[in-house]
């Protein structure tokens, strides 16, 4: 058996990258969060636009690539950690498309004008967003630095 | 390491059927026991009530000179190795072994040492990124004995580990089983009811029947001089034959033939004079003599190499001949035989004559 110099290092050879994985769980989750404050808001026809219908899809592939990409992290692959730093800063932009639209809109319910996002929902919605992005960043991050830590230790084994 | 006692130990279950029946042994500190019998013999209910995995119905079990009886299983320290492995399937062969550690929550670095050391010990470091379903069945075994051997526990129980494997690997594994007792030193409880196993593996094998214990001892001592005709017709491939007959005037008559005592074999038997006894004969010990006076007809010759299994009749009376040299005998055949080691048994108690 090879001496072991890193235990730490080591350990990785066998163990999956779990802490990554969890927090795109928790990315996805905090997505899902977003979008049910989102949807289930019913203020006259401001929603019914092929903006909702583009943002159904963007949830629904948002969730996929996280998942898949979880599971790649878990393996230590450079490239689905990459993706996941890719597709939470996406959860950043996102604050200003559908939901900075709707804090500065008004629409006409029963001929009178009301706001379609108060400024509580709109907060809460980018907390969500921010939340998802942190945790998908962060899982992407940890990811590269413990595929790269991975990698040098063995290539130190096979110098052995 | 440690050593066991267990003190009459009963299983009598909720449908009152009795399974073990004071079951007592003292097991010393690194013995490796091997507990054999037919199926039904209670041997792997013993071995669940050692594990904390059945109730004992009345009696005691001592692990270290500690009462352990009412103990739960968890925190007796016993590891058990399963028949079909019991292995998370989910789970790669490292996260498998590292399981019961993660549980106690233990250093991981910790863990990581001991498995990659069981690993070394097993054979298994190239398999542990591996998930059970890409192992072989003899593989998957040491898996199984992998996890318990990271537990370092006190004692370590086996059920039938290898009945799963073909008979190739079996032989293999059993000499690993064997050579990890020679480097743990650890105590050792092993189920089966294969006598190979039995006498290969085991300090001392407990012979079962129907909930008894008949006989314990070591593998020769159960071989040589067994208990009585259970423990003589379990212990032994081909199995002993058995005759029934009477001492008469320095014989053992019985209707197939007539048999010589020497004068240890007539002074043991001398109470018995007129009485009616079981003789066992193993059939390693039935020799061709020309001057023989079993006169065996053969039914079916069996060359197996360096010897040959005589299968055959004595007056209809079936009789198994195991000869030291390779023989051609033919269905039909008529071969002169004696019998050069007798063992003795009482007839109404079946126990040995000693």
């Amino acid at each position: 058996m090879n001496k072991i110099t890193d235990i730490k290092s080591d350990r990785m050879r066998y163990t999956k990258n779990s802490t990554s994985a969890t927090l795109a769980y928790i990315a996805i989750l905090f997505n899902a969060l977003y979008f049910l404050n989102i949807y289930h808001s019913d203020i006259g026809t401001f929603y019914y636009k092929m903006q909702i219908g583009f943002s159904v899809i963007y949830n629904l592939l948002f969730m996929l690539f996280v998942f898949l990409s979880s599971e790649g992290v878990k393996k230590y692959s450079m490239k689905y950690s990459v993706i996941l730093i890719v597709i939470g800063a996406m959860q950043v932009v996102r604050i200003f498309g559908i939901p900075l639209d709707a804090l500065n809109s008004i629409a006409v319910v029963k001929r009178v004008e009301v706001p379609v996002m108060e400024t509580k929902q709109f907060v809460m919605c980018v907390i969500y967003l921010v939340a998802s992005a942190t945790l998908a960043i962060a899982g992407g991050v940890i990811g590269i630095i413990k595929t790269k830590k991975l990698r040098d230790y063995e290539k130190t084994l096979i110098s052995q | 390491m440690a050593s066991l006692t267990l003190k009459n130990i009963n299983k009598i279950y909720d449908n009152n059927v009795q399974a073990v029946f004071d079951f007592n042994i003292d097991i010393k500190d690194g013995e490796f026991i091997v507990l054999v019998g037919p199926s039904g013999c209670g041997k792997s209910t013993t071995l669940r009530m050692i594990a904390g995995l059945e109730d004992i119905s009345s009696g005691q079990l001592i692990i270290d000179e500690k009462d352990v009886t009412q103990m739960p299983a968890k925190d007796r320290d016993i590891a058990m190795v399963f028949q079909n492995y019991a292995l998370y399937a989910h789970m790669t062969v490292y996260e498998n072994m590292a399981f019961s550690l993660t549980l106690r929550k233990e250093n991981p670095n910790v863990i990581h040492e001991k498995v990659l050391a069981a690993a070394e010990i097993l054979g298994l470091t190239d398999q542990l990124n591996k998930k059970p379903r890409q192992l072989s069945g003899g593989q998957r075994q040491r898996v199984a004995m992998g996890r318990a051997i990271v537990r370092t526990p006190k004692v370590f129980l086996f059920d039938e580990p290898l009945s799963n494997l073909d008979a190739k690997l079996r032989g293999a594994t059993r000499r690993e089983i064997l050579l990890l007792h020679k480097r743990l030193g650890t105590t050792m409880l092993y189920v089966t009811h294969d006598q190979t196993e039995a006498l290969t593996l085991a300090d001392r094998i407990v012979c079962m029947s129907m909930g008894y214990v008949q006989q314990i001892g070591t593998p020769l001592e159960l071989y040589d001089t067994p208990a009585n005709v259970f423990v003589a017709s379990f212990i032994g491939l081909p199995p002993m034959n058995f005759f029934n007959g009477k001492i008469e005037n320095g014989h053992f008559v019985c209707p197939f033939f007539s048999a010589p005592l020497n004068d240890v074999q007539k002074q043991l038997l001398a109470s018995y004079e007129g009485k009616e006894i079981i003789l066992g004969a193993r059939p390693e010990n039935i020799v061709q003599d020309e001057k023989g006076y079993i006169n065996l007809k053969v039914v079916l010759n069996e060359n197996l190499g360096q010897t040959t299994l005589v299968h055959g009749t004595v007056s209809g009376h079936k009789v198994t001949a195991k000869f030291r040299e390779w023989c051609n005998y033919k269905p039909g055949d008529q071969v002169l035989t004696s019998i050069n080691n007798m063992h003795f048994f009482d007839k109404e108690t079946t126990n040995a004559i000693r």
